[in-house]
């Protein structure tokens, strides 16, 4: 939601394709992504569970009336997209910009797998999640891979704001919205695989807009939180994950 | 036993009683009645979260979930069927006991615990959102004025108001009754390790749901006066960012903590008040902000919160009550 | 000392993935006696309590206590049948006093608060815990308080049969007397049966009236502990070279 409201302003004051502020925001957020963790997060991971995740509950409250305060709940939209067209495929058109979109995504995933699977680094990441008392004893810095994966994951999402915001539009309530559907996804998928990840989004994903066309857009929106509950009942660990 | 019941009952009391004097001492200026009515609400609504919360230690996220809920069934109730509130707060407490028991039952049977909870209790306020907008339609208007203790409903707000203290006085005597009772330690221990508690033999999924729906029966009560105060019957009732809220209330002010939660509920929504007025129509949504910035740092700083100090209050105020040894 | 038996495991399997944490192992445990369960680190020690204890559902075997199957049980049932347990990671309530942790413990007997709370004192005292320390803070006590709260509580849900999952890890050697007494006391006084999951020699073997020897998984000897002691085997797999 922050990316969004950001690409947004860059995108209108420099008049350009919102995907090119990826750019800026990439590791921008990542320097963001690293200070919350510093300032906000590191501070109680030793402490309850319920106040770790209050805090986070937090970070987020700030950030969406922030945005309500300074932007109010009317959406933004860029002015300038370069792909701002639609092409024929046969049976389907398809809008050139949620096509781009799609595949850049898919090719950061593969990245992001790529990164996890072949390097050292990933090997690190992997470690740690898997049992960080082991892996700083291994001699991996543990506080380096936490901020690492923070400053990582946030940059992700500016990147995933820019590609949004070359189709999509800004208010407040993304960020909610979007997380929830992450939050699906992976209850879904299963931590840790990113082909689970993979598969769960697109069966959302589908599921989302299936419901959307077949049903009615309100019933779409609820779906995914709905779909995420039962998860939750029947499968913990998501259909394909070792959770 | 005397000593006991006294214990539990007088401090509900004090507040009752003196939460009564504050039309007197506002010259029953209805706005600051209105207000005192929904400072009360949300301190119960508040306390009734802490069983939830801060005894049983679940990040709850659905408080309005349950509000809503049980308020716009002994609305609907009202105004489609002529049926009393006195009838229909009490259908809302059940509906809303059954949706807990509905979420609850299989979520703690399949151990969904910490931020997997608190993300489907927030999923649950979402999907009520929604369902209702698709059952219902997006209605958002005033109930139609109809005058009487039949509908809980007056031309001013006193009435309603000292209703409002009497259900926070029970509200206020269910905590302590059982934070001094087995369900209270057995709560506590699930708080602190799941894994001790159930050691010792106590059923965690058991006492989990039991905090569950006692916590959403009260909000299902609630719910009708609730929407009385706001004057809106509305699917906007059922609110994530207000659960969220309630959650703030409960960690602010001290999970666990009685004075503490209650202390930290008035506080806000005099906060929130104030800010709303003086500033409401530039930045909307500022004391939202405030409140999270404030979720923060206490979780940062100082986790146990106002707790500290409003109990050590208390002690003394009863130390002076009662001279001497508690 | 009775022969009753209280305890008695058979054929129990544990595999976590890939791994064989419990092998068929077949034992028991007698009424009345302290039953020292040792062996090299991953022999399966602490996988046999969670197992008995409902923490894991073996995945072959019985666990029969007095005579009754309580295999793969869950925990508040077991501990409701009379087997308890002390944690080798500690388990601390932190933010709640001592006395009301134990409280909650000794609640498994009795719905009344009152008589719960001056139960939770007496064993309080009984394990060593003055009457000042009562009111502290979990959080704020030191390890061997700890580790005397973390037994008084078990002890307070009025156990047949508790388990101690290395109870004296990490503490000075002084302090392990000061539970090794406790726990014979625990045992003399209370009559309950002990089974004493350790690493530290000293202290379950002086303890112990019988032993029995986990390695691998498997069962690897069994009997009175300077017979044990002895035994090449067991020198073998703790120290993985025969003796000379």
């Amino acid at each position: 939601m922050l990316g969004s409201y950001l690409v947004w302003i860059l995108a209108n004051s420099l008049r350009s394709d919102p995907s090119l502020m990826s750019v800026i925001t990439v590791p921008l957020f990542f320097t963001i992504g690293a200070a919350i963790y510093v300032a906000i997060i590191r501070p109680v991971l030793g402490k309850e569970p319920l106040i770790q995740i209050a805090v986070t509950v937090g970070v987020g409250y700030v950030l969406q009336n922030l945005a309500l305060m300074m932007f109010r709940a009317e959406p933004r939209a860029v002015q300038i997209s370069y792909l701002n067209f639609y092409v024929n495929l046969g049976l389907v058109s398809v809008h050139t910009a949620k096509l781009t979109s799609a595949l850049l995504s898919l090719f950061i995933v593969l990245g992001v797998h790529y990164l996890l699977t072949k390097t050292w680094v990933g090997l690190a990441i992997r470690a740690t999640a898997y049992d960080k008392e082991i892996a700083s004893l291994m001699g991996i810095n543990v506080g380096k891979i936490f901020l690492l994966v923070f400053g990582l994951g946030i940059s992700l999402t500016g990147l995933a704001a820019s590609l949004w915001m070359t189709f999509g539009q800004a208010n407040p309530y993304i960020g909610s919205s979007f997380g929830l559907l992450t939050w699906v996804i992976i209850a879904l998928g299963g931590l840790g695989g990113v082909s689970g990840l993979l598969a769960s989004s697109i069966i959302v994903g589908v599921i989302q807009s299936l419901t959307m066309t077949l049903v009615s857009p309100s019933v779409s929106l609820a779906i995914p939180y709905i779909v995420f509950i039962i998860v939750l009942w029947f499968r913990p660990q998501g259909l394909f994950g070792k959770g | 036993m005397r000593a006991r019941i006294s214990s539990l009952v007088l401090p509900a009391l004090i507040v009752v009683v003196a939460g009564a004097t504050v039309p007197f001492l506002v010259g029953f200026n209805q706005y600051y009645v209105l207000l005192a009515l929904q400072s009360v609400i949300i301190a119960s609504i508040a306390l009734a979260w802490n069983i939830i919360g801060g005894y049983a230690g679940q990040l709850d996220l659905a408080s309005f979930a349950y509000v809503g809920l049980g308020g716009i069934l002994a609305t609907t109730l009202m105004t489609e069927y002529n049926i009393t509130p006195w009838v229909g707060m009490f259908l809302g407490a059940g509906v809303s006991a059954t949706l807990a028991f509905f979420i609850g039952y299989p979520l703690f049977r399949f151990g969904v615990k910490g931020v997997w909870y608190a993300l489907s209790t927030a999923a649950l306020v979402v999907i009520l959102h929604e369902v209702s907008i698709m059952v219902l339609g997006s209605f958002d208007y005033y109930i139609p004025f109809v005058e009487g203790w039949y509908y809980l409903r007056f031309r001013t707000w006193e009435n309603l108001y000292y209703f409002s203290l009497i259900i926070l006085a029970f509200v206020i005597s269910l905590n302590l009754y059982i934070s001094r009772s087995k369900v209270g330690y057995y709560l506590k221990a699930i708080r602190e390790d799941e894994v001790a508690a159930e050691a010792v033999g106590i059923d965690i999924r058991k006492y989990k749901l039991l905090a569950l729906m006692t916590y959403a029966s009260i909000l299902g009560f609630i719910g009708y006066i609730y929407i009385v105060s706001q004057r809106t019957f509305s699917y906007k009732t059922f609110d994530s960012s207000l659960s969220v809220y309630i959650a703030i209330i409960g960690i602010v002010g001290g999970l666990g903590s009685v004075s503490g939660t209650f202390t930290a509920a008035l506080i806000l929504k005099v906060v929130e008040e104030y800010l709303r007025g003086y500033l409401g129509g530039v930045l909307p949504g500022l004391h939202l902000l405030l409140f999270g910035v404030l979720l923060i740092t206490v979780g940062i700083l100082r986790p146990e919160g106002l707790s500290t100090l409003t109990d050590a209050l208390v002690k003394k105020v009863k130390a002076r009550i009662w001279g001497g040894a508690p | 000392m009775s022969d009753a038996v209280l305890l008695e495991v058979v054929n129990l399997s544990k595999r976590f993935g890939g791994i064989t944490a419990l092998n068929n192992v077949s034992m028991r445990i007698t009424k009345g006696e302290i039953l020292g369960i040792i062996g090299p680190n991953g022999a399966g020690k602490t996988t046999l309590v969670n197992c008995v204890t409902g923490i894991y559902k073996p995945d072959g075997g019985k666990v029969l206590f007095l005579g009754e199957d309580i295999t793969g049980r869950q925990p508040h049932f077991i501990a409701l049948k009379g087997i308890a347990r002390t944690w080798q990671k500690i388990r601390p309530f932190y933010n709640m006093t001592v006395i009301e942790a134990v409280t909650a413990g000794a609640l498994l007997r009795t719905k009344d608060v009152l008589k719960a709370r001056e139960e939770a004192a007496e064993i309080l005292e009984f394990v060593g815990i003055p009457r000042s320390k009562f009111e502290v803070l979990g959080r704020n006590i030191a390890l061997i308080e700890h580790k005397l709260v973390d037994l008084a509580r078990a002890i307070a849900t009025k156990p047949k049969l508790l388990f101690l999952d290395e109870v004296v890890a990490g503490l000075r050697p002084h302090e392990v007397d000061v539970i090794a007494d406790v726990v014979k006391k625990v045992n003399r006084e209370m009559g309950i049966t002990l089974g004493v999951i350790e690493h530290v020699m000293r202290f379950v073997m002086n303890i112990s009236d019988r032993i029995v020897v986990l390695h691998e998984g498997k069962l690897l000897t069994q009997g009175k502990p300077a017979e044990v002691a002895r035994d090449p085997l067991v020198v073998e797999a703790y120290l993985g070279t025969k003796p000379v």
